[in-house]
């Protein structure tokens, strides 16, 4: 279960002053449920989950993990959740096993139980070919496997997913998202950031649209559409950040 | 702390560095084949230039010939200097390094030894460079000879014992074994090599587990972990602490080898020169294994010094480079 209440986080920049890069964002995600989060880039998604994450602080607000504060209980969060990013690389030096087994360990499981999770997380993201090979040389979808394999190994109950198919081929995509699917019917709480709609549109129980920092819109995929009298998601994206012009206007500002 | 999660972190960065090139040349390769370079590559021009230059003839410039014929002719007939023609910029030429040394006899110098009035005899060298001070040294030791001569010679002309100008003889005895001599010699320098050897082995492993963990994007990736910062923090401390005490572990052994192995290269090679015989004479010393051990305890609090200063200098760097 992840909750947030008036999640906040600023930033101070040269240029423009105090950004406020998460503002005052509240939103629920229950078990069995995916949450899609869904914003242009720079609206806040990364910033809104790093915070969930406990990569960042949150300004003022607050959110809990599976009933532990974020900023209180920083572990507990952690060791609850798995993140899966842009900005979480892989060690180049390692090989996909090692890098899975190195994350498995400290999160204290032990060897035999890692060795276990490792051949059910190759099963079901076909990774067995390239398991012993460094993660240096892998192609941008084997690479985002093993992130997937490496966030997953502790078999968080909550799992966090930050464009996981950005710059994937279609096939990987698909596999992805098949994949959390899947742990979504075993009844893990996901949050789904994107900013591909057809996906989101797929995918998610429950849809937030963050605009410029801001929750503009949230419902499930119906309510949305009754709401805006649309039934296209991208023309639901649009009328909820108020427009094209709106849009132009956030591009504009964050330059 | 747990001993757990910090011997992960360890050993996860143990293989990370153990597979990289560049940390491998810095931590490994540069002791391994520095420190002989060093030993080998130094000693053995030293002992050439030294030799080179104790076997040449020294070249010798006399001021002033015709004041004293019987020196200058003593001086010439010696094997040991070359004597050349006499022009007026020598204090030039020794400069310039075209000859090494000057001997300036001033007028009346034959008539003032027969007398009361004591001459002087100036030397000419440039102080610092090697071959005129050699240069220097030789003709001292020529001229308090035939000083000495002609001591003798006033003595036994006035009839009295040749012990009177030389009352009694002074001799030293060196009582200290060969290799605590060499040992002295090298015990100098050795420790300025050791700490910066153990620096360069810090630093590289030290910029790749912080700086280079954030420009390749992995740092977030470990921050995610429930392991609680402290026992990262120590298991990369760890981690650049063997580096910097592997580095200099590699080079006292490698200081140690090399330093026997040159006693040995030299000592069969040469002993011709005495001075050359004597430094070679210096390389028979025996580092011994205590005693490396106690260098090596006292190098460790230094390594830890480096590798938390260094650590956490470059924990504040964004990138490699900035590092």
């Amino acid at each position: 279960m992840i909750e947030a209440v008036n999640l906040t986080k600023t930033f101070k920049d040269k240029k423009r002053g105090v950004v406020r890069a998460v503002d005052d964002v509240s939103f629920r995600c229950e078990p069995g449920q995916i949450y899609g989060l869904l914003g242009a880039n720079g609206a806040g998604k990364t910033t809104a989950l790093r915070m969930i994450a406990t990569l960042l602080k949150p300004v003022s607000g607050s959110a809990t993990v599976a009933g532990f504060d974020v900023v209180k209980d920083g572990a507990k969060v952690r060791a609850a959740v798995g993140f899966l990013a842009a900005s979480t690389a892989l060690y180049g030096r390692l090989t996909a096993r090692e890098m899975v087994t190195y994350f498995g360990r400290l999160n204290g499981m032990d060897d035999a139980t890692i060795r276990g999770r490792i051949k059910q997380l190759a099963d079901e993201l076909d990774m067995h070919e390239f398991l012993d090979r460094k993660c240096d040389k892998f192609s941008t979808g084997m690479k985002q496997k093993t992130s997937i394999a490496r966030t997953l190994v502790h078999d968080p109950a909550v799992m966090i997913f930050d464009e996981p198919t950005l710059g994937l081929d279609v096939m990987t995509a698909r596999a992805i998202v098949r994949f959390v699917r899947d742990c979504r019917d075993r009844g893990k709480t996901v949050i789904y950031s994107s900013h591909v709609m057809s996906e989101i549109e797929k995918l998610c129980d429950r849809i937030g649209i963050i605009h410029d920092g801001r929750l503009v819109a949230e419902g499930t995929l119906g309510e949305l559409q009754a709401r805006y009298e649309e039934t296209d998601m991208e023309e639901i994206f649009v009328k909820a950040v108020g427009g094209e012009d709106a849009l132009a206007a956030a591009i504009e500002k964050q330059l | 702390m747990n001993w757990n999660a910090i011997c992960t972190v360890f050993f996860k960065e143990l293989t990370d560095t153990l597979r990289d090139k560049r940390t491998l040349i810095t931590t490994f390769l540069i002791p391994t084949l520095v420190i002989p370079g060093i030993i080998f590559g130094a000693g053995f021009v030293m002992t050439k230039v030294i030799k080179k230059a104790q076997t040449e003839a020294t070249s010798v410039m006399i001021i002033g010939e015709e004041n004293a014929p019987e020196l200058a002719a003593d001086i010439r007939a010696s094997e040991k200097f070359e004597v050349v023609d006499t022009t007026a910029d020598f204090k030039d030429r020794i400069s310039n390094k075209a000859i090494r040394v000057a001997v300036e006899i001033p007028e009346g110098f034959q008539a003032g030894i027969s007398s009361d009035t004591a001459p002087q005899i100036t030397i000419y060298h440039y102080q610092g460079e090697m071959k005129s001070g050699m240069g220097r040294g030789e003709l001292r030791g020529f001229l308090t000879n035939y000083r000495d001569g002609l001591v003798a010679d006033g003595l036994r002309e006035r009839g009295l014992p040749a012990t009177i100008a030389q009352p009694f003889n002074v001799e030293s005895e060196n009582v200290a074994p060969p290799e605590k001599v060499g040992g002295n010699a090298f015990g100098g320098f050795v420790p300025y090599i050791v700490v910066i050897l153990c620096m360069t082995g810090a630093m590289y492993p030290a910029m790749d587990l912080t700086a280079g963990e954030k420009e390749r994007g992995t740092m977030e990736t470990l921050l995610c972990s429930p392991v609680a910062r402290v026992n990262i923090v120590l298991g990369k401390f760890l981690m650049t602490l063997s580096a910097s005490v592997a580095t200099m572990a590699l080079s006292l052994i490698m200081f140690a080898v090399s330093a026997l192995g040159a006693a040995k290269f030299f000592a069969g090679g040469g002993g011709g020169g005495s001075g050359g015989g004597g430094e070679g004479g210096g390389f028979v010393m025996l580092i011994d294994p205590w005693g490396m051990l106690g260098v090596f305890g006292m190098i460790v609090p230094i390594a830890v010094l480096f590798a938390a200063g260094l650590l956490a200098v470059s924990l504040f760097a964004k990138s490699f480079k900035e590092a």
